[in-house]
Order: structure tokens, then sequence, then C-alpha cells
């Protein structure tokens, strides 16, 4: 009998603790993912409660309202609530994608995803009885986004007119974003029907090989795991075969570049050199590099919802020409421009990746601040000496490499072009990662151009434009 | 001292029961209001007043009839009317059904709790249960064979209702294997939990079989003190399942797969048939509900399918809170720890036994379905004690109540009998 009780005491206490369990877990996935749930698509109570609240605006950082509800009454005396969103058309479409629509067309966007502060749902019961007493309704919090409009309508207008694709502006030391677009866009009071292709975001839903644009991250793998990398030298004639499969990596238009520096090799995109490259350090050292640069990670950021992105499909090691073709920014990779352009500024923040933020401030209905919002680091992508060399090599790529034409006259402009071979499309995916090191215009710019060429050709010259815009040049 | 006197300093200081009990039928009372202000009716007026008075009577009526633990019985009063709140918020008719539910568990309640206390001779019994608990369990497979097609093979219909014997033999499983392990019949104790076993994962019946393994393992551990045991038991499951799922990897695990995929990425599968719909749906209502839920009568649970049943915590969240919530999750931690202090004051190994497996079947099965709710482990579909929609739910689970019951009253009658013999024994000095 002693034995049993002794037993009985510690089971009581396990069973009790297992009970307790799944709360503490409950409490933990609240405060991490409570806002997505509550804000997903499925939610139609959220629907349901919006109608009897009075939205709260949108502004830019600027002060320019981009959405905002007028409430008036009809003949039979019922409250009518309209929204409207910023006056001027080319902005409406330009913001789009972040700001969304009444009918929710574009998932997360701030309409949705910021509904806790817009509709109110956080304020406590005595403000809200406050509210009620004193105006006779419920109106939600203003919130000011990190967008610049007149920045993002500028962008849209140097966008390649019947392409899809996307351009991302972010400040690199704090992680705002000035400028976050897709294309197509559309307007969101023309009362048209919004097409599939027009509401998809694609700067932060549009998955895809990233292109030469991955050599940043190759480059980095390789400066910190190969000893000697960037003293030795490399030949390149045109291409590498793998295996028994014969299979191929070659260069864009099987262009042999001969005897190159890793500098030279990085400056003109030698596809041969980096896939080499991936060979010699392996799939585990470029698997662990891209992942500290945020690949395979489950992004919860806390103002916008992005699509994760994917070194490859399996956790199984990449081998001969998969690793080689992904050394070059092909195979299996997968992310989001909004996730190259963070990759770009965490090179120009000696590699330390900021959170991108949306959300400036929220403004309660009193005046009030609700919440202050502080720039966070997202992780630290390398070692500052490894940024330093990476920032030296995007330098020469400007200078006198593929990216020339996004130079701008006075402007310490770094970038890397990318031109994704996609099997399905007439051509290639164009792509454009780069930014201004600068501390006066801490600026990095992504560019994705679907099915329209090369990176250098017609992703560059739009990134020269918004470069010279955020300098004042 | 004399008695009127002694009554009267009793009750002006109130015991911490009272105050508890008091607390209670005020919670219900102000909730069954609140409704009625939302929408004004002469059943939930009715309903504010009878829902306390039933409490009321439940806890201090109850234990004059037949001898039984107060606080034990003001946890599941509490409980059981939150249950028949949940229901009546969103169909008046199933909340009334669901209190008549609760008036057959008390029946049953009483009945166990009767046996435990009166029945001496369980040896003769044990054949006859252990005969009544296999036909139990065999009963699915005859209703399935005679109408076929039907998915779900765990219930059994008669007529206009049915009943789910897998409940109903969690009793008589609980007093078979208290008595075999009391008796230490280690061996015959194991081979019969894995024939139980045997029959619900032939029914697809998971989440019972895990509460069946569950409170088997622990009460094979309060009898035998030994974890070497319990370990290799459990390894001899990995290596059984890890076989299985070899041999039958395309038919019967095709379900398990889909379980786990709707539980790591529920939005993934959100659109398939036997998809993510219900868990997603589960979790936006609890995000819905946050740490201070929607309010009563202002939540949307009911886009949850099952939310009666399955989901009814879900629901609970999703208008009280998830603060609400662990304090139910607590009070569920108070009748485990009330029951193990009973099973330590029981003289039998077998009442102590029984006491304790009660509150391992109630917290196993507590902590499958609210695991699965909160997407901690995957959603199997058991229902919540107490709280979901049902009649054999709520008498099995009641039941275990009364077998708890049971071995209170035995304990505090042979306390006093010892006490009589005692005085007895001084008063022959």
């Amino acid at each position: 009998m002693k034995q049993l009780r002794k037993s009985i005491r510690v089971i009581a206490l396990v069973l009790a603790l297992m009970v307790l369990l799944p709360i503490g877990y409950g409490g933990y996935s609240l405060i991490r993912y409570g806002t997505r749930w509550r804000t997903s698509e499925y939610n139609t109570y959220l629907t349901s409660m919006k109608s009897g609240v009075t939205a709260g605006s949108i502004y830019d950082r600027n002060g320019v309202t981009l959405a905002s509800t007028t409430v008036s009454t009809d003949e039979t005396g019922e409250t009518v609530r309209t929204r409207t969103y910023a006056q001027d058309a080319s902005v409406r479409a330009a913001v789009v994608h972040v700001v969304g629509d009444t009918r929710g067309n574009v998932k997360n966007a701030a309409e949705s995803f910021m509904a806790e502060y817009l509709y109110g749902t956080n304020m406590s019961y005595a403000e809200r009885l406050k509210q009620v007493l004193s105006t006779g309704s419920l109106r939600g919090d203003d919130i000011t986004l990190t967008l610049d409009s007149s920045l993002c309508a500028y962008a849209a207008s140097l966008f390649p007119q019947d392409k899809s694709g996307a351009i991302v502006v972010m400040n690199y030391k704090t992680g705002e974003i000035y400028a976050l677009q897709s294309f197509p866009n559309y307007d969101p009071q023309s009362g048209k029907t919004v097409t599939v292709r027009q509401a998809l975001n694609r700067a932060t839903r549009w998955l895809s090989a990233p292109g030469s644009t991955f050599k940043v991250i190759t480059l980095a793998a390789a400066l910190q795991s190969l000893p000697g990398a960037a003293e030795s030298s490399y030949t390149c004639t045109g291409g590498v075969s793998f295996g028994e499969h014969q299979r191929v990596v070659t260069d864009y238009g099987a262009a042999a570049h001969g005897t190159l520096t890793l500098k030279d090799a990085f400056m003109k995109s030698c596809n041969s050199t980096f896939a080499m490259l991936a060979c010699q350090m392996g799939d585990k050292a470029l698997r662990k590099t891209a992942q500290s640069f945020g690949l395979d990670d489950a992004f919860t950021f806390r103002d916008l919802v992005v699509e994760n992105s994917a070194y490859a499909s399996s956790s199984a090691a990449l081998l001969g020409a998969d690793l080689a073709w992904t050394g070059a920014g092909q195979n299996q990779l997968a992310v989001t421009p909004l996730h190259m352009c963070m990759v770009a500024a965490a090179v120009a923040n000696d590699g330390v990746m900021m959170e991108p933020r949306l959300l400036l401030r929220a403004v309660g209905a009193e005046g009030a601040e609700r919440q202050t919002f502080e720039p966070a680091v997202y992780r630290t992508a390398m070692d500052a000496q490894t940024a330093a060399t990476v920032r030296e090599y995007m330098r020469a790529v400007v200078t006198g490499g593929t990216g020339r034409s996004a130079a701008v006259r006075g402007l310490t402009v770094c970038a890397k072009t990318g031109t994704a071979e996609i099997d399905t499309q007439e051509k290639d995916n164009a792509w454009f990662i780069g930014f201004i090191d600068d501390d006066a215009y801490p600026f990095a710019v992504c560019v994705a151009v679907e099915n329209a060429g090369t990176g250098g050709a017609v992703a560059a010259p739009i990134a020269q434009k918004i470069f010279a815009r955020l300098a004042g040049k | 001292m004399n008695i009127a006197m002694k009554n009267a300093k009793q009750k002006k200081r109130r015991t911490p029961q009272q105050m508890l009990l008091a607390g209670v039928m005020l919670f219900f009372f102000t909730a069954f209001l609140l409704l009625f202000v939302q929408s004004p009716s002469l059943l939930t007026a009715a309903m504010a007043l009878l829902v306390p008075l039933a409490v009321w009577a439940m806890v201090r009526i109850l234990p004059r009839l037949f001898p039984m633990d107060e606080f034990l019985l003001t946890l599941i009063a509490f409980l059981c009317a939150l249950g028949v709140l949940l229901q009546y918020r969103y169909t008046p008719s199933r909340g009334l059904t669901q209190a008549f539910n609760c008036g057959a568990g008390l029946v049953a309640m009483v009945v166990c709790a009767l046996a435990v206390r009166h029945i001496k001779s369980w040896r003769l019994l044990m054949v006859p249960l252990m005969g009544l608990s296999c036909a139990l369990m065999a009963l699915p497979f005859v209703f399935r064979a005679v109408n076929a097609g039907k998915g779900a093979t765990a219930w059994v219909g008669f007529g206009g209702f049915t009943i789910q014997p897998s409940e109903l033999v969690k009793i008589v499983y609980l007093f078979v294997l208290s008595y075999l392990l009391s008796r230490r019949r280690i061996v015959t104790g194991m081979i019969f939990i894995g024939l139980m076993l045997g029959f619900l994962v032939l029914q697809r019946d998971l989440g019972t079989a895990a509460i069946y393994g569950g409170a088997g393992l622990v009460l094979l551990y309060a009898a035998t003190s030994s974890l070497l045991l319990i370990g290799g038991i459990l390894g001899a499951g990995v290596g059984a399942v890890a076989v299985l799922y070899a041999l039958f990897k395309n038919s019967y695990f095709l379900t398990v797969q889909n379980r786990i995929s709707n539980w790591l990425d529920p939005f993934s599968t959100y659109d398939q048939l036997g998809g993510g719909y219900q868990i997603v749906q589960s979790l936006i209502a609890i995000a819905n509900g946050g740490w201070w839920g929607t309010g009563l009568g202002l939540g949307n649970a009911s886009v949850i399918p099952e939310f009666r049943t399955d989901f009814i915590f879900s629901a609970l969240i999703n208008e009280f809170g998830l603060v609400f919530a662990a304090l139910v999750a607590c009070v569920y931690v108070l009748i485990v720890l009330r029951s193990a202090d009973i099973a330590l004051r029981s003289t039998s190994a077998f009442h102590a036994l029984l006491a304790a497996g009660s509150a391992a079947l109630l917290a196993v099965q507590a902590f499958i379905i609210l695991g699965g709710v909160l997407k901690f482990i995957p959603m199997t579909g058991v229902t919540v004690p107490f709280l979901s929609y049902g009649g054999t739910s709520l008498v099995s689970c009641l039941g275990l109540m009364g077998v708890v019951q049971g071995v209170a009253s035995r304990n505090e009658r042979l306390l006093r009998e010892d006490q009589r013999l005692a005085e007895g024994g001084e008063d022959a000095q």
C-alpha cells in the first residue's frame, strides 16, 4: 500500500500537468499566430464585426490619405459607411496590394491584416464604452504606413506595361518598407472585376527562382567556408557537365569567360564559376548560409504575411548538377521579391537583416498613440567582414559588370542582376537587387519582371530611376 | 455549549465550500440573465433561476441522500452546468436535452457510488463484467454488418437514438482492471488492456483507444511502481505501430496520415475533403476569442462543424477567452487532485486504484481533446468531459465520478467505524 500511495502521488502530478500543457501551448500559439489566424480570409467573424464599426483611416508616411471612411445617413435613417481610397488614381493602384480593398481581393492586406487597429478590436472595454457614450458609435484607430505613396506611383509608372512582377523599396537600417508593389495592379475604386492575376501580391506571395541574384548568397557562403576563395582564379569554358547524365550548367548565351578572379566572375555573373564553388563547398555549407539569410524559415513578421522561401524541396542533400544549379540561383530555389530585397538590405546593413515593417504608428480615435513601433532585427545573415566584401563585389557589378545600367552619377550604387530561366516561359524572369551604400540614403531595392528578358537590360534601368529619385538626383 | 448556539456560530462563518457554491450559482445566474437581456424569453428567465437551483440541489441535497464528497460535487456541477449553458446559448432546445442528459448522468453517478460502497464480493462479478465489456465492444461490428456503408463504426443505433459502447465500457474496464491489478494479476491485466485496444483500433476510434491505453498505463504504473515496465510497454507499442504501419500503409494509415497533415498545416489542406477546415475554423474561433473572449452570446463558434461535441472547447474559448478556459482546465486538475486524495485515503488497493483510474481516464481524455483543439497534438474526435453535447459521454464521465464518490463514502464510513471502535475501546477500559 505504501508503494501504491507513492505512485498515486506521482500520477496525480503528471496528470495535472498533462491537462494544463495544451492550455500553455494555446497561449503560446495565440501570441505567435493569433493575428494571422484572426485575419485569415476564412474568418467570417471579422466580416460581420466590421459592419458595426467605423474603420480608421490609413495614411502614408507623409500624411497622404490612402483610405478613409465617411459616415452618412440614407433616407431610411440607416447609417451608411463609405470607404474611399487615395484621391489620385495612380496612387490608388500603386498601393492597392499593401492597403487592400473593401472586398478583400488582396489577401492579408492592411484592410484585413491590421483590422485589430482599424476596427478597434484591441480597444479596452472602458475605452469602447467611453467612445459609444461620447460619440454614439465606435471608430477604430488611424494607422500610418511606412509607404511613400508618391514614390510608389512613380515606381509603378516605370514598370513595363502588360508585364507581371514586383518592386520593393525598403530602408535597410530600420526595415521600413517605402514601396511594395505588385504588377499588374488595379484601381480599387473603378468597380471593375478584379482578376486573380491582379489580386495576387507578387512581392510577398510569388515564389520563384531568383536566378543570379542568389549568387550574393553563394558568394557569402564561399567567402565564409572556402578559405582563399577570393584569391583563387577560375577558368570558365561556358559550361560544366556533371555525372553520367551529362547534365550541364551553362553560362548565359553559352559565353566562355576564360580565366577569372572571383570578383570578375561575380561581376560577369559567371554560372560555371558559381556552380563549381557550390560543389566545392558542398550542400551543407551552402544550405547553412542560405538558411542564415532566412530561407526555409517560417516567417512571422508582425506587419505582413510573406510566403516562406525554400532552399530545396526536401532536406535531402543536393548533389551534382542540382547543387551546381542551386549555386547559380536555379534548381528548386523559391523566394519572393520582398525576401530578395531583404537579402540586399542585409549586405548593405553589415550583415544584419532587419524585420520588414509596414506600420509606422496607430493613433486612437482620441488622438493618443496606441503603440510605438520600434525597428527590430530579424536575423544576422553573415558577419560584417563578409558583408563588406560582398558589398565591394556588388559595387563592381555596377561600375563594370552586368548592372551598369543601374549606375547613378554621384551615388554609390551596389547591385546584382539575375536572369532566371523558367522552362514553361518564352522569356526569362528579369531580377535586380541593389542598394545605395550611403548613410544618407539607406535604401535597398528589388525589381522582378516576369517573362521579360535579362535583369541587366529590363530590371536594372527601373531600379536606376528609383535610386535617382530616392537620392533626389 | 448547547446545540442551538453551536449552529448559530457555524452559520455566521461561511466555509470556503459554501462560498464556492455561491460563486458558481451566481455565475450561472448572471450568464443566463445576460442571455435573457440579449433575447428575452420566458425559458431563459426560468433557466436563470433553475440552473443555479439545480446546482445547489446537486451539491447540498444529493449528499444527504447518498453520502458523497461535496467539494468534488461542486466542481462536477459547475462543469455540467457550463455544458448546459454552452449548448443553450446556441440552441435552447439542445440545452434542455443536455440538462436531461445530466440527469441521466447523475443517476449513473449514484448507481456507481452505491455499487462501490456496498458490493463486497467483486470476485464473483469479474467474469461476467469481462464478458459484458467484450460483448459491448463487439456490438458496433454486429451493427456495421447490419447497416453496412456507414462510415463511423464506434456508434450503435437503437431506433431513435445512438450510443457509443466504448464510452460505457470505460467504467467496466476500470473495475476489471483495478480488480486484476489489485490482485497482482499483472499479465492478465495487460492482456485485457490489449484486447480492449484491439477492439477500438479496429473501430478506428483512435482517440478512445488512446484514453484506454493511457489510463491502462497509469494503472499499471500505480500497481507496479515500475517505470521499466511502462517503458517496455511503450517501446513495444511503438514497435507494433511501426510494423502495422508497414503492413497497412496504404489502407488503415491513410486516415492517420491525413490527420497528421491536418495537424501540421491545416491551412494548406483547408479545401480538401476531410482536410483542415474544422481545425482552421476552430483556430480562428480561438483567435477571435483571444485572452478575454468575445463575450457570452457575441461569438460565432457555430461555424465550426461539430462545435457542440468535439470542438466545444473552442466555442468556450471563443466567448469566454483563453484565461477562463485555463481556469476550466484547472477545474479538471482539481478533480484529478481530489480523486487522488480520495485514493490516498483509501484502505484497499482495489479502491485506491478505482479512484486513481477514474482520474486517469478523465485527465487523459481532457488532454487528448484539449490538445487536439489547441493544435498541440493531432485531432482525434473524443468528447470534452462534462462539456460536450451527448448522453453517453455524460453518463460515462459522471459514472466515473460516481466511482470516486463511492470510494470517498467508503473511506468515510470506515473512518467512522474506526472512531467508534476506538471510542468503544476506551470506554471498555
